[in-house]
């Protein structure tokens, strides 16, 4: 009898974790009542919407304008192979139907319009840094940019990974939904570029290594590792390995893509360079300051030799 | 005597780079791009973005050692030559090297022509300011094509 009473209780127990679990796991969004009152400003929103690389994912590929967001580019993945969407402003292929809150839900919380979790295949996990204001203004200038028509297909995930409830227990492992706090200690400079660095510009996405399950591995942050397409390697930004470039000259590739030893950049790098070219000088350079301010990391041994 | 070992030393030279080209077209063409590299990237480029002071003299010697590299890189792709990935080396050549031989070999000729072309406009700083960015677009697109990211 007392096993039965205990062997319930445990059931019981369990139960209500999962359900606690599940409960923290949902999707979460941003309700419009929170956004109060803002002006949009496109020009900002225009100088976000570099700053993001939108266009590096979203733009059709092949098209010679890339303000043409009509999506399409195929990511692959160990996990299986992400369709980039339509993010132009069509009112029924692309984003043009939502609201300002549901963009914002989008970016912040990594939650689409109909509830459901986002890959972070979308980098959600650094644009969750972003100001709200900041958001609100990219959504603005997105709306002045071409609708392209066309709705591109699903993605194709190999299961488990093809269930979204399973997203919010990723998030509630890896995803940290805080805006970015600037350092009272940094100059405005330094935290300026740490916020397009780690907000809006989301290169830790590619530059920090990740575990099995897609998480970023914090502890290597910005230290590189094997390509998320699986293809090569991503190089270490910190100062252990770019203790040798001055941040002029980081400044510099971040605007026509010269490296100090004049080695060309090839590969994922080239349309990155191609949105922060876009930005205004002083943000590079804060972006610059910034990354040579990263304390110099040992990411992950690459293999000694691939296959031929 | 000097004059003499001078000599000496750079037949043994050339007789050595002509040698690796033969043997290693891979080395032998990476040291050619290396060599071309620093006076476009760093020499040329920086005083056109007026970073460093414009130096007539340093273009004219710049624009020779591109020259004199573009003669020999074309034929620095013999078949058979693609390199693999050597996590080593931060890029590996295409194989649509091979597949549009005509077509890389004229990247080539359309650069060696533009610098030729172009020597005495880019003898003042703004001449320098035009040519270069078309001397580059050649670079970025070749690049962009046949060389892949390791």
């Amino acid at each position: 009898m007392a096993r039965r009473i205990f062997l319930v209780i445990l059931i019981g127990l369990v139960v209500a974790a999962l359900a606690i679990v599940w409960r923290a796991s949902r999707a979460k969004t941003l309700p419009a009542a929170a956004l109060g009152v803002h002006r949009p400003d496109p020009a900002n929103g225009r100088m976000m919407f570099f700053a993001g690389g939108c266009a590096s994912c979203h733009a059709t590929p092949g098209a010679d304008d890339h303000l043409r967001l009509g999506g399409g580019l195929a990511l692959k993945s160990p996990f299986g192979t992400f369709h980039v969407p339509n993010i132009s402003p069509h009112d029924s292929d692309g984003i043009g139907g939502w609201t300002e809150a549901q963009f914002a839900t989008a970016m912040l919380k990594g939650t689409s319009p109909g509830g459901e979790h986002y890959y972070p295949s979308f980098p959600f996990t650094s644009y969750a840094r972003m100001t709200v204001g900041d958001v609100r203004d990219l959504f603005a200038f997105m709306k002045t940019l071409p609708p392209a028509a066309g709705r591109v297909r699903t993605h194709e995930l190999e299961f488990p990974f093809s269930l979204r409830p399973l997203l919010g227990l990723w998030k509630l492992m890896f995803f940290d939904a805080a805006t970015f706090v600037p350092d009272p200690a940094q100059s405005a400079a330094w935290n300026r570029g740490a916020y397009l660095v780690n907000g809006p510009g989301h290169c830790g996405e590619c530059h920090t290594p990740r575990n099995r399950l897609g998480g970023p591995v914090g502890a290597q942050r910005f230290a590189g590792g094997p390509a998320p397409d699986g293809e090569g390697w991503v190089p270490n930004i910190t100062q252990f390995a770019l203790k040798g470039w001055s941040a002029e000259e980081l400044a510099d590739f971040l605007q026509y893509g010269d490296k100090p030893d004049g080695s060309p950049i090839v590969g994922a790098m080239v349309p990155v360079v191609r949105n922060t070219a876009q930005l205004p000088a002083a943000d590079r350079q804060a972006m610059a300051l910034y990354l040579k301010s990263l304390p110099p990391l040992e990411g992950p041994r690459r293999p000694q030799r691939a296959s031929q | 005597m000097m004059l003499r070992l001078g000599i000496v030393v750079v037949i043994a030279a050339g007789a050595a780079t002509a040698v690796v080209a033969q043997s290693d077209p891979i080395a032998a063409r990476k040291a050619e791009m290396k060599a071309i590299a620093q006076p476009i990237y760093r020499s040329l480029n920086r005083m056109q973005r007026e970073q460093d002071p414009f130096d007539a003299a340093r273009v004219e010697a710049d624009l020779a050692q591109l020259s004199t590299s573009l003669q020999k890189l074309p034929a620095l792709f013999p078949p058979g030559s693609m390199s693999g990935t050597n996590p080593g080396d931060e890029f590996r050549t295409s194989e649509k090297i091979w597949q549009n031989k005509a077509d890389f070999e004229g990247r080539f000729a359309k650069l060696a022509k533009d610098v030729a072309d172009n020597r005495d406009k880019a003898k003042t700083l703004a001449g320098l300011k035009e040519v270069y960015p078309v001397l580059r677009g050649t670079c970025d697109g070749c690049h962009q094509n046949y060389l892949v990211k390791n």
